[in-house]
């Protein structure tokens, strides 16, 4: 078996090769996750953004439907029938009372 | 030595004949090195390759990238929400609201699949799933077609519970218009058709406004058709449109279309029509013609529903015409106040013609000319006026012109050019007669003798409101919260102070016809003795000084030669009160039925009940500042 002893120097920059090797492995494997970590946030937030405009969206309906009906229900053709109707039907017990 | 083979001892080995490509050219091939050919045939290859690769890259770029896109991205386009319409109290006359619309995609349904499917539409819609499947067939070839439209919330939710693939059908969200108040005000709002398109009233007019701009989405697709994502950064996101406040005012249009109603009903007529102006401002507090339609279900309308009477309808005006023919005689000096007038005891010889009145009279005063409405006194007073003077004063009135108000279809009305008119004009003009006008025009002229000589133009535009998109949602609901007090707040105050609140679009532009002092005349005396003494009796209001004329145009025979003796078309327009015109209403009604189709007698009773209502309305609106004073 051949043994091959290296010089302390050659030692030296071999352990300072690796360490570099392994710094900028280290290195790019931050970088990629943070670009991963920060695309996930950016994913989240959009999504996020697009389930509040869909909020958003289905609130206004809900308000325009809500608007619409209280129009409905306050619209003079109806109020002004309704209390002709109760005048009509008070009518009769008042001309009762002043006979 | 000589090694060279003598012919009498031939070579031993003789050459074998070439086998290769060059053979005819006769290159031998042990001269020709093989890798040379090789790198030629590589070479040819690569040049080939080269040349093909430019063609793609530089000639056809534009092709292939406009087909990737194409194959890649997809465009859908984001409809804008239309404005609200208001009425000038901020009650809600015209909304939109999202409703589910059902599509299939015919192209990707399996034809054993088909029958199946239209079974269960068919099932869920209530409709008949033969038709549905003929429907299928017949657009097989296509990607995307409309199976209902605007669903209601139960078929939606039974659609959903089908469970349908997304591939074959979906639910696409579309806009639907909403007219709370039903037929009121139906032809001054007019609708929006299936396509979100204006149609008919202030909804065509205003339509650019309304509608606002629709936006666009982008997206990637893979091979299957599946959404990759969303470009955000290049979709064009949909502005939506402005909101309006009209000048209608929803009560005094409810009680006008009453009105009309009754004389409908009261007088079998073909038709009617009725508008409330304030004279002051030229503001319309209400328009309605009859017959109506409901435009919530445009799809039950007959033809002759659409059709507005006030702006799109023009007839010969008759005596409603002859209170602008006194007041421009008195402007120009041609006739005075006091003036007298025979009238022939009903017989008037004018040329060739000869004129009659309903009843015989003899001398009138000008107040009694209007009051009895004879048609000799004006064709006297038209004696002096001449032509030119006719002519100049209904184009001054507005006559022959639109008077630009917000709908469309409006008719500019007939009047011929003066170097057409005869000696015949002279007697036939200032009775109403030889030129058509709308009932809108008619008002409008009258708004000028109410509001003391000014033309002003009736307009149905109150304001603008601000872009409902344009605000963050926080702000848009504080404003849509704050809207209501403010517009009623405001709307008090611009009802009594005519134009304060006016927005710029619709700026009052304001021109004199007449004098003051004239046009009060003609108002405070002839017209509202015609209502206490004359033809307009029957709209006479006990304690409120209530002006007014009446009209009767006899109507063309449908042949279109000669006048008609049973089809009129009877009119009145009446105001008050006559100190301070705040409100001038006509009611036209076309071939009214029964013995009596006078104006006064089938019109009249709809204005004064009109006018009893908001004159009231306002005294009571006014009562609280009694006591401050």
């Amino acid at each position: 078996m051949i043994v091959i002893s290296l010089p302390p120097a050659a030692k030296l920059s071999c352990g300072v090769m690796f360490f570099r090797f392994s710094a900028a492995i280290g290195l790019m494997t931050a970088i990629s996750l943070a670009a991963v970590a920060i695309e996930k946030q950016n994913l989240s937030l959009r999504r996020a953004i697009s389930l509040q405009h869909y909020q958003l969206e289905v609130l206004q309906e809900q308000k325009c439907r809500q608007v619409l009906e209280t129009q409905r229900l306050s619209s003079p053709v109806r109020l002004l029938d309704q209390v002709q109707k109760e005048t009509t039907v008070d009518v009769p017990s008042r001309s009762t009372q002043s006979r | 030595m000589n090694s060279s083979p003598s012919p009498s001892n031939p070579p031993s080995n003789p050459p074998s004949p070439p086998s290769c490509a060059f053979a005819f050219l006769g290159i031998r091939w042990s001269k020709v090195p093989r890798v040379l050919i090789l790198h030629g045939i590589v070479a040819g290859l690569m040049a080939a390759l080269c040349i093909r690769l430019f063609c793609l890259q530089v000639y056809a770029r534009q092709t292939f990238i406009s087909k990737a896109l194409r194959q890649q991205m997809s465009e859908e386009g984001i409809r804008s929400r239309p404005g609200d319409l208001f009425d000038r109290q901020g009650r809600l006359l015209a909304t939109t609201i999202s409703v589910p619309s059902l599509y299939v995609n015919p192209a990707a349904i399996p034809e054993s699949d088909r029958p199946h499917l239209a079974i269960q539409l068919g099932a869920v819609l209530n409709q008949s799933s033969e038709a549905l499947l003929k429907k299928f067939e017949e657009h097989a070839h296509r990607q995307f077609l409309w199976v209902r439209r605007r669903l209601t919330d139960e078929e939606a939710a039974a659609v959903r519970e089908l469970k349908l693939s997304t591939r074959q059908a979906g639910l696409r969200r579309e806009f639907q218009r909403v007219y709370p108040q039903g037929t009121l005000a139906a032809h001054v709002l007019g609708l929006r058709n299936i396509d979100g398109l204006g149609r008919g009233g202030v909804e065509e007019h205003f339509d650019s406004i309304l509608r606002g701009q629709d936006g666009i989405r982008r997206f990637v697709r893979d091979a299957r058709g599946y959404v990759l994502d969303v470009l955000e950064e290049v979709t064009q996101p949909p502005v939506d449109g402005h909101s309006l406040t009209l000048t209608i005012d929803l009560v005094v249009q409810m009680q006008l279309e009453r009105q009309l109603d009754a004389a409908m009903e009261n007088h079998h007529a073909k038709g009617a029509c009725g508008i409330a102006i304030d004279p002051q401002t030229g503001e319309i507090l209400a328009l309605a013609s009859r017959p109506t339609f409901d435009p919530n279900r445009p799809e039950r309308a007959r033809p002759e529903d659409w059709k507005n009477l006030a702006t799109a309808a023009a007839f010969e005006p008759g005596s409603t015409f002859k209170p602008m023919v006194v007041a421009w005689g008195l402007e120009r000096n041609l006739i005075q106040r006091d003036d007298q007038f025979d009238c022939e005891q009903g017989t008037y010889r004018m040329g060739s013609r000869v004129l009659h009145d309903h009843h015989p009279y003899g001398v009138l005063s000008l107040t009694d000319v209007l009051v009895k409405s004879s048609n000799i006194g004006m064709a006297k007073i038209g004696e002096r006026l001449t032509n030119r003077e006719l002519n100049e004063l209904a184009r001054s009135f507005g006559f022959g012109t639109r008077t630009g108000i917000e709908l469309p279809g409006e008719l500019s009305g007939f009047l011929r050019p003066l170097k057409e008119w005869t000696s015949y004009s002279t007697g036939s003009i200032p009775m109403g007669h030889e030129f058509t006008a709308t009932p809108i025009q008619i008002l409008a002229a009258y708004a000028i003798l109410a509001n003391g000589g000014e033309r002003i133009a009736p307009h149905l535009l109150l304001r603008k409101t601000a872009d409902s998109m344009s605000a963050s949602p926080l702000d848009q609901l504080g404003r849509s919260c704050g809207r209501e007090e403010r517009l009623s707040l405001n709307e008090t105050l611009s009802f009594h102070e005519p134009g304060r609140h006016r927005h710029d679009e619709t700026a009052l532009v304001k021109s004199r016809i007449l004098e003051k002092e004239t046009a009060d005349w003609v108002v405070s005396t002839p017209l509202v003795e015609v209502v206490r003494r004359g033809t307009g009796r029957q709209a006479n209001l006990p304690g409120l000084a209530v002006f007014g004329k009446t009209g009767t145009a006899q109507k063309l025979h449908e042949s279109g030669s000669g006048y008609s003796s049973s089809r009129h078309y009877s009119s009145f327009i009446g105001g008050g009160t006559a100190e301070n015109p705040r409100l001038v209403v006509l009611i036209s009604v076309d071939e009214p039925q029964g013995t009596d189709q006078f104006g006064g007698s089938v019109a009249a009773p709809y204005v004064a009940e009109v006018l009893k209502q908001h004159l009231d309305t306002r005294q009571t609106q006014s009562l609280p500042e009694k006591p401050a004073r």
